[in-house]
């Protein structure tokens, strides 16, 4: 009876966690790095908006072309000024320091922002509707609609377009690639920037849902658990990962109890990881010996 | 082909400063030092299983919430005095260790520090949940440990308990280390399949590195329970196990010595920052990404490198 | 090889954090100064008060510099930050109190740091004075060195809450949704508590955690008790995506909210859903009304703070500060020329009913360090604007 809501608003709730996986998966099949920052970018995104709009009288959407612009120049010079410097560390060192910038960019905000939160505009409306019994707000499903997008877009991206092929080729075989005149440094470089205009876009649309604060960036420990579950290297995996999770969440919260809902969903992903190692649409990794 | 000696007089020389020292300094830096120490217990259970075995693990929080909920509940509920409450509560992180590590049969990467990730978070949840043994979210005292009737509270009292430990553990690990389960540990990182091929059970070894840092996490944690008097589930989350995973990476990950100096870094620097006020949290943030693009190989290895240096005719390195 | 290289880079190490062991004579006092230590989460998810603690701090410290002293003395003030975690909160107490010799402590500001930092203070027997947290656990039991106004007491702000919700808002099915941690738990415990003093219970308690961003579960039960009012006991982030999330799942409860959501932003943040919601607030106007004291704080504030302004502070936290501060220094004045620490303690001990004009009138006692027992309910209109109700209410 309660079904058709828990799976609504669970895949919406996963649809938040689905957008930032992709952010996730789309550096990794990049450059081989989990950017554990991530999730401090996207509320970096967010932030961007609001200061933008502190100091300049623009309404809001040239204000938001503004944040995408400056989230890309800042994914640029994170790229430069500490990956690049870093690339031939052991892949751990390169995640912790993505771990670092995302701290520094918490920190940032927090004392350039302050640590209260921010209101953020809808872009979709957040009036409750509902349909046959069913609640929904046009904010939410926004989210579940721009993940799919995000998805296709990337899909295509990687699929059927040089950069795409160009940058799937680099992160298998640097060398190779390089020999064959892909510019390797530059695309290394074009990843993160992309990457880092989702995350703003991924802010620009979570922020009035979720909150936007220093905080907001916890949402990158949920990004990468769907990451992971979804295999990792698959697109389509984060999505159906995260409305997974999203509904594995909500069902938990509800048939066993909120208390240890996050307990609960741990478990439930622990036996699915035991069971599938290579997470729901993963490659099971050869290793070459 | 070891110079036995040398080496013994260098542990025994740090030996002596570490106890001589505190009667020179303030209570308030002797308290940090023993933070520094247990910290750096924790680290180093790190150092085995991340560093030196290479299994990623995200599960250091929930074993040092084994050791210090374990051995305060331990003295709380069964009269049961820390100096066997925290070495039981390690026994048990160890058997757990053990268990996750055996986990690792099919996993490796991320799906690995996923499931190590999960135990934290689920450790945690139960410590906030099961109130009537945890006091929950409203917290749990840790009794304080009793020695021979006298009640060891200050911040130099501590010291000369933590300290002892933490040098006895780093001794021991350091010839663990050196042994020939160490280089069982240092193969697992570099090619499993040819320990495989030397008919060697890898499962079981990478269950004993995750069992010793286990262990080691515990008595961190349960130490450093002793120190801060109140535990609270929220000081055994992700962000928690991530951070100790972070100061094995500023010391110098397989590095021994590094998870000291990682720890003295975090525990320090940002003290050193105050100045910085609000600002304080970009420019630590900035300090950790300076020393990671700086020093690959961490602290221990900028040392390493400075010591090549000035010795250009040291014999051949490790 | 390594353990030389650590040897010698500990004995460096070492040397560095050699300091003075020997204590001074008058701890903090001299004879044109008093120093006091400020410690407070600047950094990290508590500095939302750890730094209303500290600019409140400041400003009253020196309007009181400002208008000669205490006694003749000026005051000085060394800031901590405690980065939200109790052992450096603990390494940062011990610091103020031992090697910088303050006085007396001002902080720390986040409930779980205060609340785990009990046993350290008592220690110390070094007054200390709390503005900000709300943990029952820094006054119960009582600590004679250890002081808190300001704030409502979570165990306090449970009863009135519940007297308010089951008294004159006369709810008669009333659901509770609160955080997991110890500040969620123990509004959540005394509110039950109460009810079940009162002979009554709630029809549904559920539980999140303060980084949670979907409570659709949460919501659908209580949804299913059908209640006609809500307490929300939790953060600000949470208690506005559930008080929207309420709203659009067909929740048309009664939403009160604790005093952490009690910022000036909130209304904004929530939206349109948080029209007719209430919280309880511990201060004795809004921040943003023009009431002449209010409003000549507010004046104040932002002469000194100019780049908080954006932050639309002064806020609640940044009240608190101010207002605690105020008693603080009123206990110094009325401590005397010849101040010592027990002359500080039994000063305060005097204050009855001192009103601050930002903060609710404190009062101490030789019994109670407790320093406020009321608080104010305010309403958000349907312009989103915010309304303190003519209501008062008290705890015991």
């Amino acid at each position: 009876m309660l079904l058709p809501q828990i799976l609504l608003s669970g895949i919406t709730a996963g649809a938040v966690y689905a957008l930032v996986a992709l952010g996730f998966v789309l550096i990794y099949r990049g450059t081989h790095v989990i950017h554990f920052g991530l999730g401090e970018q996207v509320a970096l995104g967010a932030y961007l908006v609001v200061l933008i709009q502190l100091y300049l009288p623009i309404p809001f959407w040239p204000a938001i072309f503004l944040a995408l612009i400056a989230a890309g120049i800042f994914g640029f010079i994170i790229e430069r000024a500490v990956m690049r410097p870093i690339k031939m560390q052991p892949i751990l060192v390169q995640i912790i320091a993505t771990l670092a910038v995302g701290l520094a960019i918490r920190e940032g905000l927090r004392a350039v922002m302050g640590p209260q939160a921010w209101p953020f505009q809808f872009l979709l409306s957040p009036v409750p509707q509902s349909f046959m019994g069913v609640h929904f707000a046009w904010a939410n499903i926004a989210i579940v609609i721009a993940a799919l997008l995000v998805m296709g877009a990337l899909y295509v991206f990687f699929a059927h377009m040089k950069l795409g092929r160009a940058v799937l080729a680099t992160c298998q075989n640097p060398t190779g690639a390089s020999l064959m005149g892909i510019p390797v440094p530059t695309i290394v470089s074009s990843i993160w920037v992309m990457a880092s205009v989702l995350a703003a876009i991924a802010g620009i649309l979570l922020a009035p849902i979720v909150t936007l604060s220093p905080e907001m960036g916890l949402i990158g420990i949920k990004g990468f658990t769907v990451a992971v579950l979804g295999g990792f290297t698959s697109l389509p995996g984060a999505v159906v990962g995260g409305l997974i999770l999203g509904v594995i969440e909500t069902a938990a919260g509800i048939y066993v109890s909120t208390a240890v809902k996050d307990a609960t969903t741990y478990l439930l992903l622990v036996l699915i990881i035991i069971v599938r190692p290579q997470g729901l649409f993963g490659a099971l990794a050869v290793k070459k010996v | 082909m070891r110079r036995v000696r040398r080496p013994f007089l260098w542990w025994l020389a740090l030996l002596a400063v570490l106890m001589a020292w505190p009667l020179v300094a303030s209570e308030y830096r002797v308290f940090q030092a023993g933070v520094i120490a247990s910290t750096a217990i924790m680290a180093l259970g790190l150092v085995i299983v991340t560093g030196v075995a290479g299994q990623v693990s995200l599960a250091q929080a929930a074993f040092s919430a084994i050791g210090a909920y374990g051995a305060a509940l331990l003295a709380t509920k069964l009269g049961v005095p820390a100096y066997f409450g925290i070495p039981l509560a390690a026994a048990l992180a160890g058997v757990a260790g053990y268990g996750l590590g055996l986990a690792s049969l099919r996993l490796g990467g991320h799906y690995l520090a996923l499931v190590t990730m999960a135990m934290t978070a689920i450790v945690q949840v139960g410590l906030t949940h099961w109130e009537t043994l945890t006091g929950g979210a409203l917290g749990l005292m840790v009794p304080p440990l009793t020695v021979a009737g006298k009640e060891l509270t200050s911040g130099f009292a501590l010291y000369y308990v933590v300290v002892p430990v933490a040098f006895a553990l780093f001794l021991g690990v350091s010839n663990l280390m050196a042994s020939r389960l160490g280089r069982v540990f240092a193969a697992l990182r570099q090619s499993e399949v040819a320990l495989q091929t030397l008919g060697i059970n890898v499962l079981h070894y990478k269950a004993l590195a995750f069992a010793l840092s286990g262990a080691l996490g515990a008595v961190g944690g349960g130490l450093q329970g002793l120190q801060t008097t109140f535990l609270d589930p929220h000081g055994f989350g992700i962000i928690e196990s991530v951070v100790l995973v972070a100061v094995i990476i500023i010391g110098g990950f397989r590095s021994i010595p590094g998870a000291v100096l990682g720890s003295a870094v975090f525990v320090l620097i940002p003290e050193l920052l105050g100045g910085f006020q609000a600002y304080k949290g970009v420019v630590w943030a900035v300090l950790l990404l300076l020393m990671i693009v700086l020093f690959p190989g961490g602290l221990a290895g900028a040392g390493a490198a400075l010591a090549a240096r000035l010795r250009p005719n040291a014999g051949a390195a490790r | 090889m390594t353990f030389k290289r650590l040897i010698t880079g500990m004995g460096v190490a070492l040397a560095v954090l050699a300091g003075p062991a020997i204590a001074q004579d008058a701890p903090g006092v001299t004879k044109d100064k008093i120093k006091i230590g400020i410690l407070g989460s600047l950094t990290g998810p508590a500095s939302i008060w750890g730094s209303g603690n500290l600019s409140g701090a400041v400003l009253a410290f020196e309007e009181a510099n400002a208008a000669g002293g205490i006694h003749g003395r000026k005051l000085e003030w060394v800031s901590e930050d405690d980065e939200t975690s109790p052992p450096k909160a603990l390494a940062g107490y011990k610091k103020l109190t031992g090697q910088d010799q303050v006085f007396a402590v001002f902080g720390p500001a986040a409930s779980a740091i205060g609340a785990a930092m009990v046993p350290a203070i008592k220690a110390a027997n070094v007054p200390t004075f709390i503005a900000v947290p709300s943990t029952p656990a820094v006054t119960e039991p009582m600590v004679k060195n250890l002081f808190r106004t300001g704030s409502l007491n979570d165990r306090m702000q449970g009863v009135a809450v519940a007297d308010y919700v089951v008294g004159p808002l006369a709810g008669k099915r009333i659901a509770l949704i609160r955080q997991s941690d110890e500040y969620g738990k123990r509004g959540a415990d005394s509110i039950v508590d109460r009810m079940k003093q009162k002979g009554t219970a709630p029809v549904s308690h559920e539980i999140f955690g303060p980084a949670d961003t979907d409570f659709t579960s949460q919501i659908l039960k209580i949804r299913e008790t059908n209640p006609d009012v809500l307490i929300v006991y939790g953060y600000p982030s949470p208690s506005a995506i559930i008080t929207r999330q309420a709203k659009q799942l067909g929740v048309s409860a009664k939403v009160i909210g604790s005093n952490a959501t009690s910022s000036r932003k909130y209304p904004q943040i929530v939206g349109d859903a948080a029209a007719g919601t209430q919280n309880v607030i511990t201060v004795a106007g809004l921040p943003e009304s023009d009431e002449p004291a209010m409003k000549a704080y507010r004046e104040r504030f932002e002469k000194r703070f100019p780049d908080l302004v954006k932050q639309d502070r002064p806020d609640l936290a940044d009240l608190l500060g101010y207002g605690g501060a105020l008693a603080f220094v009123e206990g110094l004045k009325k401590a005397g020329p010849d101040l010592t620490r027990d002359k500080f303690v039994a000063a305060l001990e005097t204050l009855k009913d001192f009103k601050t004009g930002v903060t609710l009138p404190t009062t101490f006692s030789a019994t109670s360090h407790e320093g406020n027992n009321a608080a104010r309910i305010l309403e958000i209109q349907p312009n989103l604007s915010r309304k303190l109700l003519d209501v008062v209410i008290t705890a015991e």
